[in-house]
């Protein structure tokens, strides 16, 4: 990832897409747990890429690519969740993402999947960040890098909001 | 990963490995060239509205706006009254959009973009005075332009020149309306979402 410490025009498009290739499922799983249908996934997918286009060329390597990318990412995301509040202008759909159908999961699983998924769309949105970094293994100094908190308190927040997804997932299988 | 993954129990393991179950890089296919023509001209028309104070353009303006007081006392000295209209109505035009070009230069050029903050304060400033320049500074321009061509028709009335004249002032109505949607559309809520963001950031801060 060394080659996006000088960012040079020619190589700028090839770091980009290499970027997003490389990142793009961790994008993605965030841009689920902040909005609630496919439309609305992949807008904000799409404007997290921009953000991150506009933003390359000033990175200069004092965080690790995923913290920058991570920063960059949230933010937009709570931007989005704010601006999804109010009505939106209709827009263009994006034509350069496909999903297709995830790994085949045994029902159990994908069951498990989507309870971890409503549990997390619960969360207050400055929890539900920090537990995203915390899912995508990122270190504690990362989260603390990312969203501003001390490292002492991340670890006490993180305790904390794991608590509350397991009592919420056990509480939903109950349910079941 | 973790400082202390050694000590968590495997319930976190597992929350940690169905949560990147979810979705994988291989269910996502990119179209990487069309997201880069996409993202590009996304970025171009954000440009386009939302222009950055820049020497360059504070210059063409500064010389457009010189050009307009030579002309007035090209007109004064032929007696064509006509020219001066024109002049006057040029130089006006010119001189407000260069003062304008400066003052957003001035307020936007201070800000470090290299954190959130700056970046969202920085854009906020701009589109707070764009904002300005759609519903105020906007209006008076078209508004002495209009006057303009019809101070010319009704002092040297010709029916194609008049025709013309109708054509353009049909053109300064339209942007004007162009602009207020693009205000009501557009800027307005991009300034609510970057005043949240700002907010938001300040909260964390």
């Amino acid at each position: 990832m060394s080659a996006f410490q000088q960012p040079s025009t020619s190589t700028r498009e090839a770091d980009f897409v290499r970027l997003l290739e490389d990142n793009k499922a961790r994008i993605m799983r965030l841009c689920k747990a902040y909005t609630s249908s496919r439309e609305d996934r992949e807008d904000l997918f799409q404007e997290i890429a921009v953000q991150l286009w506009k933003a390359l060329p000033s990175f200069r390597g004092e965080a690790s690519v995923s913290t920058w990318m991570y920063r960059i990412a949230l933010n937009v995301s709570l931007r989005f969740s704010y601006e999804t509040k109010r009505p939106k202008p209709s827009k263009e759909r994006i034509t350069w993402i496909e999903e297709t159908t995830p790994h085949p999961h045994d029902d159990a699983t994908r069951e498990r999947i989507e309870q971890l998924q409503r549990c997390i769309a619960s969360l207050p949105e400055v929890e539900r960040s920090i537990m995203i970094l915390y899912l995508e293994e990122c270190s504690y100094k990362e989260i603390s890098e990312i969203t501003g908190l001390t490292e002492t308190n991340v670890g006490a927040k993180i305790s904390r909001i794991k608590d509350k997804l397991l009592g919420c997932m056990q509480k939903s299988e109950g349910g079941v | 990963m973790h400082a202390n993954e050694s000590q968590e129990p495997k319930s976190n393991d597992d929350l940690q490995q169905l949560w990147q179950q979810s979705i994988h890089n291989e269910s996502i296919k990119l179209k990487a060239g069309q997201m880069i023509l996409d993202i590009k001209q996304e970025v171009q028309r954000i440009e386009y509205i939302f222009p950055s104070g820049k020497w360059s353009v504070d210059l063409v303006l500064i010389f457009m706006a010189v050009r307009g007081v030579v002309r007035l006392f090209n007109g004064i000295e032929i007696g064509d009254t006509n020219k001066i209209i024109f002049a006057v109505a040029d130089m006006i035009f010119w001189s407000l959009l260069a003062i304008r070009q400066i003052i957003v230069d001035n307020k936007t050029s201070h800000f470090n973009e290299n954190n959130e903050r700056g970046y969202c304060r920085k854009q906020l400033e701009r589109i707070r005075l764009q904002i300005m320049y759609m519903r105020y500074l906007s209006p008076f321009l078209s508004t002495v332009l209009t006057l303009a061509l019809l101070l010319s028709m009704w002092l040297d009335f010709r029916v194609w020149w008049a025709l013309f004249y109708c054509c353009g002032i049909g053109v300064i109505v339209y942007m004007e309306l162009s602009n207020r949607s693009l205000v009501k559309e557009k800027l307005l809520p991009l300034r609510d979402k970057l005043e949240s963001a700002l907010q938001h950031l300040n909260e964390k801060a």
